[in-house]
């Protein structure tokens, strides 16, 4: 092994008062902006939560992941299943605990396969739990969907999902300069190498997998308490799991990379189908065209070039 | 460490100027409307995969009222002593229940509307609710399925039932009940999804309660199928009397279209929403369509001076007839707000929801009054006669006839189905 380096006291200050910014601005937002901003910033901290939570597998390991709508919907649904039973807050964790255990369970027979198999198979685990809860529901229980009706908690999803979105991105710098993280990125960069060279490959993917489906599975909790209605075909979506990839892609390989692509676009997508109700969807495409042609290590690519010639 | 600092501070700085530039320009509450005009608002799917269907009746009929409403110069309000124009704010949710929250909030606290028109849909009109329910917005939900709704505690939420499952349930089992000799066994089809469940929950109650028919064949078949070949097939082999379908649009064709091709035979074929829409018409001449029975709320024989204007006009400006379901509701759900703010005589929320809840109102789906379920929400209902939905028959002309009940019946049923 060689030298540990040791980083500067300096970025962890700096990293310390911008997680403190952070909690001082948006803790704060309520009190001065409409709800309306708070369902936007909803929507658009959600997607940076799925977005970095795909990250964790896809982006450090490689493995791309189509199987985020089945996490989502697991969430849930375990939440629109317990939320009458058990406090709102303990039953969107224990969304996560399930859709992250699942993800485990699921992640050691599912991670022998790599790459276009793999992809194949996540695609596979959204389609089936949509279609086991479907069948479920309507043979055993004879209903669909559930109705979640907890009332008006846009300000507490606001800050949950707040919360959630700073502790994922804190989390991912934190694996990026860890063991686990470098293990991950050599699992990218060669899987059998980093077997050889004593990397628990099978431990690490797993451990990735229940991670991203942990958090994904917090989210799809928020998103039901949100929504106020749960049913397979919405929640299980293979939308989410497209508009995840398109994110991540557009924010480029670096780690704050899902970060940037999905505030963005999100940004963008607001700002658009406000205005442009019958062409917003056109003229996003256009520009997202564009920057796959002409910035195609995505918004991430291109400060970095910025910054290097300022 | 003062450049680490600084940097820092720089960084807030910006940060907070782009948020206060996004809040100012874009998502700032604008200063309340003056009182020239009413201004409504909605989500509806321009795009996606329910946008066809919201546009053949939710948007078309929004649209035909607005204009209706503002050629007579507008809906009149006692309190301002004038009429007001009627003016839209709607936005795309994509076919995505999840946008649906982001818009309501939009129009009430941004655009502060003065009124709300549901969007399309059950999954939809839910995700509204705690906003209307919230900001004290009440709306008329012409196009979600209402048996959930009696159950979900609501006082904005009032829920016209759109091809409600109950209702429908109700008149086809009079109907059959009327024809016990002719109809003994059944095979009953449905989709799988909140809409075709429903529909199968109130028949099998409904039989229980009757004692009857029986049941030869029961199944339900998920909504992205795309062969119904093998149903058709063991449907053929037990040769029942009736074949009820609680279908879409879209696999409602598709069956239809199957079915006769492999010769199926039966004395009554029910659809719910397959042979309801205007896709059916399109899709089927109407000699193929004779035959099927399926609920109606309208009797295109029977129209009143006001329903044929509108049927009328819907044609010249649309190129297709009103429904006989969703565009009735969509249609419905218009009056209903415009007479209730007259009624009202103001833009008092509150007095118009405490009017909604205990009035009644004509429109084209009959005079309609909302009843309050213990725990539940308003659900609407017809004050005139037992039966909120009607059973209908396309019997080769194209349209369809009103075949139950009796009392308001343009024809007689015909039973044995295809007829051609």
């Amino acid at each position: 092994m060689g030298k540990v380096v040791e980083k500067p006291v300096g970025s962890k200050l700096k990293g310390i008062l911008l997680i403190a910014a952070y909690l001082i601005v948006f803790t704060t937002l309520p009190y001065f902006v409409s709800s309306y901003f708070l369902s936007f910033l909803i929507t658009l901290f959600s997607l940076v939560t799925l977005t970095s939570a795909w990250y964790i597998l896809s982006g450090f390991a490689g493995y791309i992941s189509l199987g985020s709508a089945a996490f989502i919907g697991i969430g849930a649904y375990v939440t629109a299943l317990i939320y009458k039973n058990v406090p709102l807050p303990l039953c969107v964790l224990f969304s996560g605990c399930i859709a992250g255990t699942i993800g485990l369970l699921l992640g050691y027979p599912i991670l022998r396969a790599r790459g276009p198999y793999f992809i194949i198979l996540t695609y596979g685990l959204a389609e089936f739990f949509r279609n086991a809860i479907q069948n479920w529901e309507n043979l055993v229980e004879h209903l669909t969907g559930h109705v979640i009706f907890v009332g008006y908690l846009i300000p507490q999803i606001y800050l949950s999902i707040m919360i959630i979105t700073l502790f994922i991105t804190v989390l991912i710098f934190i694996i990026k300069n860890s063991r686990f993280g470098r293990g991950l990125v050599l699992i990218r960069e060669n899987e059998d190498a980093a077997e050889s060279m004593g990397v628990n490959t099978r431990l690490y993917k797993s451990l990735a997998f229940c991670l991203c489906g942990f958090f994904q599975g917090i989210n799809g909790g928020l998103l039901a308490l949100y929504w106020s209605y749960v049913e397979p075909f919405s929640v299980f979506s293979s939308v989410y799991s497209v508009e995840v990839i398109v994110m991540a892609y557009l924010g480029g390989p670096a780690v704050y990379g899902p970060l940037l692509g999905s505030s963005v676009l999100s940004v963008v997508h607001v700002l658009l189908w406000a205005s442009y109700p019958y062409f917003y969807l056109i003229l996003l495409g256009i520009i997202l065209i564009i920057i796959v042609m002409f910035f195609s290590e995505g918004l991430s690519g291109v400060l970095r070039k910025l910054s290097k010639n300022l | 460490m003062k450049r680490t600092l600084a940097a820092v501070i720089a960084g807030i700085l910006i940060v907070a100027i782009i948020v206060s530039l996004t809040w100012y320009y874009y998502i700032a509450p604008s200063p309340a409307p003056t009182k020239e005009k009413i201004l409504i608002g909605f989500s509806v799917p321009l795009t996606g995969a329910v946008a066809a269907s919201a546009q053949e009746c939710l948007m078309s009929n929004y649209l035909y009222w607005k204009d209706e409403v503002n050629a007579e110069g507008g809906i009149y309000v006692a309190e301002y002593g004038k009429k007001l124009p009627v003016e839209f704010i709607y936005y795309d949710d994509a076919s995505d229940p999840g946008k649906t929250v982001e818009i309501y909030e939009r129009l009430i606290s941004v655009d502060h509307v003065d009124l709300l028109l549901p969007p399309w849909g059950t999954a939809w009109c839910y995700a509204a609710l705690p906003v209307i329910e919230k900001y004290r917005y009440p709306m008329v939900s012409g196009l979600a399925s209402a048996v959930k709704a009696r159950s979900t505690p609501s006082e904005y939420g009032f829920w016209m039932g759109d091809v409600d499952a109950v209702y429908t349930q109700e008149v086809l089992f009079d109907f059959l009940n009327a024809h016990r000799d002719e109809i003994k066994t059944v095979a009953v089809l449905y989709v799988s999804s909140l809409f075709g469940l429903e529909h199968y929950e109130a028949f099998s109650e409904l039989k229980v309660e009757h004692g009857f028919p029986e049941v030869v064949y029961v199944r339900d078949y998920p909504t992205e199928i795309k062969d119904f070949t093998p149903f058709i097939s063991s449907i053929k082999s037990l040769n029942p009397d009736a074949l009820l379908i609680f279908d879409y649009p879209a696999d409602g064709s598709l069956f239809y279209r199957q079915a006769l091709e492999q010769e199926l035979r039966v004395k009554l074929y029910f659809s719910t929403l397959g042979a309801t829409y205007y896709l059916f018409e399109q899709v089927f001449p109407p000699k193929e369509q004779k035959g099927v029975f399926m609920p109606t709320k309208l009797a295109p024989k029977m129209l009143s001076p006001e329903e044929k204007k509108w049927w009328d006009a819907f044609i010249s400006r649309f190129g297709y007839h009103p429904c006989g379901a969703d565009c009735v509701d969509a249609r419905s759900t218009c009056q209903i707000l415009q007479q209730a703010v007259e009624k009202a005589g103001t833009l008092d929320r509150e007095k118009i929801r405490e009017v909604l809840a205990t009035e009644s109102f004509q429109t084209v789906a009959g005079p309609l009054k909302f009843k309050k379920y213990e725990g539940g929400s308003c659900v609407a209902y017809r004050v005139d006669q037992k039966f909120t939905i009607f059973l209908g028959q396309r019997q080769g002309d194209g349209l369809w006839e009103v075949v139950w009940p009796p009392k308001i019946k343009t024809a007689d049923p015909i039973f044995g189905w295809p007829q051609t």
